[in-house]
């Protein structure tokens, strides 16, 4: 849905480049006896620029906002809904507050994060806490959520706008990694967030605990 | 038109689109034609050696199978058929539940008392009208008169939601078992839904719970739902009721369903399909009818353990308790598959694997499962060399390049990081058999296995950097491997480099990842350990030694058997038939005191993809760069054995195995490009080759020039 929305907003900007008044002067002809054709000339001419302005004003045209999901749900009622799902652990209603979230601010790196965050505790968590049941049926489904949740992870870095935001989405990717179970992988996302954010708080314990444990896969007991 | 036969043209398209046409067949399900074509089949009447007798009726493409038994009960987990006597004359005893002697997944069973039996067959298939991931089962239940007077039989069938015995409750049924349930004529439904139809013949009481009427019901047990069959039968009458159950409650009418569901409409598709499928796969036949049937019977269990998803197949570790996906067993289905002459179906699993690859190149189907990236690209390798399918080599050649990368960037981060055990994988918590987090051996193992196996690929693909550039990091990457053994100081294989956690992965160092030398003397210590621990089973245990496991023993029977070793490869296929279900199915862990299972309930995928790549191995190994024959045969098997349109990675050949004079064997087979090895079995020594050209390499082995098409050499005993 997202991926929809950015489509259709560049397709906006694009045509404004074509403007009437960029047309050439049509030289006028000496000749009354050719009158005709030079009439006709200015009509097509004429007919052409009407053209143009119909196609820009249907681009630039003021168009009514897309309809959002759930209207009647303020921004900051779902955000305060996913807060509420997250800290129960709920993470299928999660996901749907989240989803929605992401789907009204499609650019909103921060939303991109929180989408893919909670694509990857469905994933792993299932629906709700304790639950009997995975989420996923099959493994098949699980890692293709898993899959998603990281593209959308790569798509908010791209966007971050600052180091902090960059280190973040980035921290948040490593640790998807450390959840499922490829701690190299892992590392090497908290390697990179330190790198251009020295000392970088949520990433620094991650990377010593994944170190430690590289060299040392026993600490802290790992028979049952 | 019917929802199947309007999704068939279109899966056709998708699957012929993706060059894999043969796999058309497989979506046709059981087909039209007269159920009278069909013959019937015999019963294959074999030792239950479980606490439960429990079979799977499935198909591919289903997403729950049919679970038959423990006792006169057929489940989907969701709703349950189960069948009682009602007042016999003495105690009745209920059989176990038996398979056809060709293979075929049409159930027998039967309850006897004094005078009477009551004989079941079962037979599940696909119905046009429920859906491509439904089936519908229909059972045949005769009662007859076995003494010499007359006799009353009156049979009870009651709806239940779950057997009394083990089971599984499959990931769709529903939360809640509570239900409004009513009779609709003969048609059991609940809340509003069908769920099974019984004979027009059952009698129904008037107050039973009807449409206007319906009866609430709570809990897993029988319900409200009861009805009756009884017939006086005469000495030798006898007399039989139909019942059907839709494998999910459905909304078609039964009336609607009710052709399609006729017994011997479902039982005849049922034995057409699944004949056609074992006739199109490679066939066994040896002086051992349990061998052979045994090897039917796998196939069977491996293809049953197929979903369909987005137009591809998938395989799942069990008809049961395991339907999803785990690389480590569905690499083994592939491997299976592919030597079974079932190449769509191996190409497709494949092709489904890679589908789990990770942004950065690993392959993981569950948490913390490292393996599966070695284990994916040696099913990629498999499918591709046996089925000679350099397409399918280019087509995952991509993936199989980014996990390479993968694999090196891993070696060298834990080089980097000055790891205990440098240059190999890095910790991994599966959560599984290994009951460990630690750096384990078998993930480098198969990490060895997949780098070779992207060399593999990429000659075939053509891409000959690719090709040098794996070989050489496979090469490395056993220094590595040997390393870390020379380092940890064990005295055979442990199952992780830190020295801890359960005997796994570290079976497979040798068969199939060949990460280690098969005369490493490291591999005889570790079959040692293992198989003596089990005793007389021929089987290894999983933790305490009262549990038994089917398959975690089977890489080391087959490093046996190529280790020149064969009567210990022989002990654990003995061990594997003699533990098995009398359905020839194999439950994972078992307890070796009174064979129950718990939850973990037989068919299991991966024992039958074991038991289906030793068998074959046995008599057509392509493991060397030479063709090997005869290495598991004992010196019964070449009184008669063949093994036929057996794929090998020098192609498509047929195997025979006589013993044309007591003095004489003589192999038969396709010629290949490649030298033969014939192995002389145990008990006999050669005197002397026959078939010019050929010559004793040992006292046990004879060989034979490429394109060789028969052996014949003189032997002698030895005892």
């Amino acid at each position: 849905m997202s991926a929809r929305r950015r489509k259709r907003g560049r397709g906006a900007r694009a045509p404004r480049a074509v403007s009437p008044s960029g047309a050439a002067p049509q030289p006028r002809s000496p000749h009354g006896a050719r009158g005709g054709s030079a009439r006709r000339r200015w009509l097509v001419a004429a007919a052409t620029v009407a053209a143009l302005a119909t196609l820009a004003w249907w681009v630039v045209r003021p168009r009514p906002t897309p309809s959002l999901p759930h209207p009647e749900v303020s921004t900051e009622a779902a955000a305060e809904s996913a807060r509420v799902a997250i800290e129960v652990q709920d993470w299928g209603r999660a996901l749907v507050w989240v989803d929605l979230l992401a789907a009204r601010e499609p650019r909103n790196v921060m939303r991109l994060l929180g989408l893919g965050l909670a694509l990857h505790n469905y994933a792993w968590s299932g629906g709700r806490y304790a639950r009997e049941r995975s989420a996923m049926r099959t493994s098949l489904e699980r890692i293709r959520l898993e899959q998603r949740a990281l593209e959308l992870m790569d798509s908010a870095a791209t966007l971050a706008a600052t180091d902090e935001q960059w280190a973040r989405i980035r921290h948040w990717r490593g640790q998807t990694y450390e959840n499922i179970g490829l701690p190299v992988d892992a590392l090497d996302d908290y390697a990179v967030v330190l790198e251009r954010v020295p000392g970088y708080a949520m990433s620094v314990p991650r990377q010593l605990w994944v170190v430690h444990h590289l060299r040392d896969p026993l600490a802290d007991g790992s028979q049952p | 038109m019917s929802l199947l036969r309007r999704c068939i043209p279109l899966a056709a398209r998708m699957l012929s689109a993706a060059g894999a046409a043969p796999l058309v067949f497989l979506l046709t399900g059981c087909g039209p034609g007269r159920p009278a074509d069909v013959p019937p089949g015999e019963v294959a009447l074999h030792p239950e050696h479980y606490a439960h007798s429990i079979a799977a009726l499935g198909f591919p493409g289903a997403r729950r199978a049919y679970q038959v038994g423990h006792g006169s009960v057929v489940g989907t987990g969701e709703t349950a058929l189960e069948w009682g006597l009602v007042a016999p004359r003495g105690p009745v005893q209920i059989s176990p539940v038996y398979f056809e002697r060709d293979g075929v997944p049409v159930a027998h069973w039967s309850m006897t008392t004094p005078g009477q039996r009551v004989s079941f067959e079962a037979a599940a298939a696909p119905c046009a009208r429920l859906g491509d991931t439904s089936l519908v089962v229909s059972v045949r239940v005769t009662a007859e008169c076995t003494g010499n007077a007359p006799v009353e039989v009156a049979l009870d069938a009651r709806v239940r939601s779950l057997p009394d015995g083990p089971h599984v409750v499959p990931w769709d049924a529903p939360e809640r078992w509570a239900f409004q349930e009513y009779w609709q004529g003969r048609a059991a439904y609940r809340d509003g839904r069908l769920v099974a139809a019984l004979d027009d013949a059952a009698s129904i009481k008037s107050d039973a719970p009807s449409r206007s009427r319906p009866a609430h019901t709570d809990g897993t047990g029988p319900g409200a739902l009861v009805a009756r069959c009884g017939v006086r039968l005469a000495p030798g009458e006898r007399r039989s009721w139909d019942f059907w159950m839709p494998l999910y409650p459905t909304r078609v009418g039964a009336r609607a369903l009710a052709a399609d569901a006729a017994h011997e409409r479902v039982a005849a598709g049922a034995r057409r399909w699944w004949r056609r499928i074992l006739t199109r796969a490679a066939a066994l036949e040896t002086p051992d009818t349990l061998v052979n049937t045994a090897w039917r019977a796998a196939l069977v269990t491996l293809v049953q353990c197929h979903e369909r998803d987005r137009g591809r197949w998938v395989p799942i570790g069990s008809p049961f308790q395991y339907r999803d996906v785990w690389l480590r067993d569905g690499a083994r289905a592939v491997r299976a598959l592919a030597v079974a002459g079932l190449l769509d179906l191996a190409r497709d699993d494949a092709l489904t694997l890679a589908e789990y690859q990770m942004p950065g190149g690993a392959l993981i189907s569950q948490r913390g499962q490292l393996d599966g990236t070695g284990q994916a690209l040696w099913a990629f390798e498999q499918a591709s060399s046996l089925g000679a399918d350099a397409a399918l080599a280019r087509a995952l050649l991509p993936v199989a390049k980014r996990a390479l990368v993968w694999i090196v960037h891993q070696r060298q981060v834990t080089a980097a990081l000055h790891s205990p055990f440098p240059e190999l994988l890095p910790f991994g918590d599966p959560r599984d058999g290994e009951l460990v987090r630690a750096q384990l051996v078998g993930n480098d193992a198969w990490a060895i296995a997949g780098c070779e196996a992207v060399a593999s690929l990429a000659r075939r693909a053509g891409d000959l950097l690719l090709a040098d550039r794996a070989a050489r990091e496979a090469a490395a990457y056993r220094v590595s491997f040997s390393a870390a053994l020379a380092q940890v100081r064990h005295s055979d294989i442990p199952p992780s480099w830190q020295r801890v956690g359960r005997d796994w992965g570290n079976t497979s160092v040798a068969y199939p990842t060949r990460a280690l030398s098969l005369e490493d003397p490291r591999l005889s210590a570790l079959a040692h350990r293992m198989f003596a621990r089990a005793g007389e089973t021929g089987l290894t245990c999983y933790g305490p030694p009262d549990s038994l496991h089917t398959y975690n023993g089977a890489d080391l029977a087959q490093w046996a058997m190529i280790a020149g070793r064969p009567a210990e490869a022989r002990s654990w296929l003995d061990g594997v038939l003699a533990h098995s279900s009398s359905t020839l199915g194999q439950a994972e862990i078992f307890s070796r005191g009174d064979g129950g299972f718990g939850a973990n309930l037989p068919p299991h995928a991966t024992a039958a993809a074991t038991l289906v790549d030793l068998l074959r191995n046995m008599v057509v190994s392509d493991l060397r760069d030479t063709l090997d024959v005869g290495l598991g045969a004992s010196v019964t098997w070449w009184q008669g054995t063949t093994l036929a349109r057996a794929p090998t990675r020098f192609g498509v050949i047929t195997v025979r195995l006589d013993r044309p004079a007591p003095d004489r064997l003589r192999v038969r087979l396709d010629p290949c490009a490649v030298p033969l090895r014939v192995r002389v079995p145990d008990g006999l020594r050669v005197t002397a080759t026959v078939t010019p050209g050929t010559r004793v390499l040992a006292a046990e082995w004879i060989e034979a020039p490429p394109r060789t098409g028969e052996v014949v050499f003189a032997v002698e005993e030895t005892r």
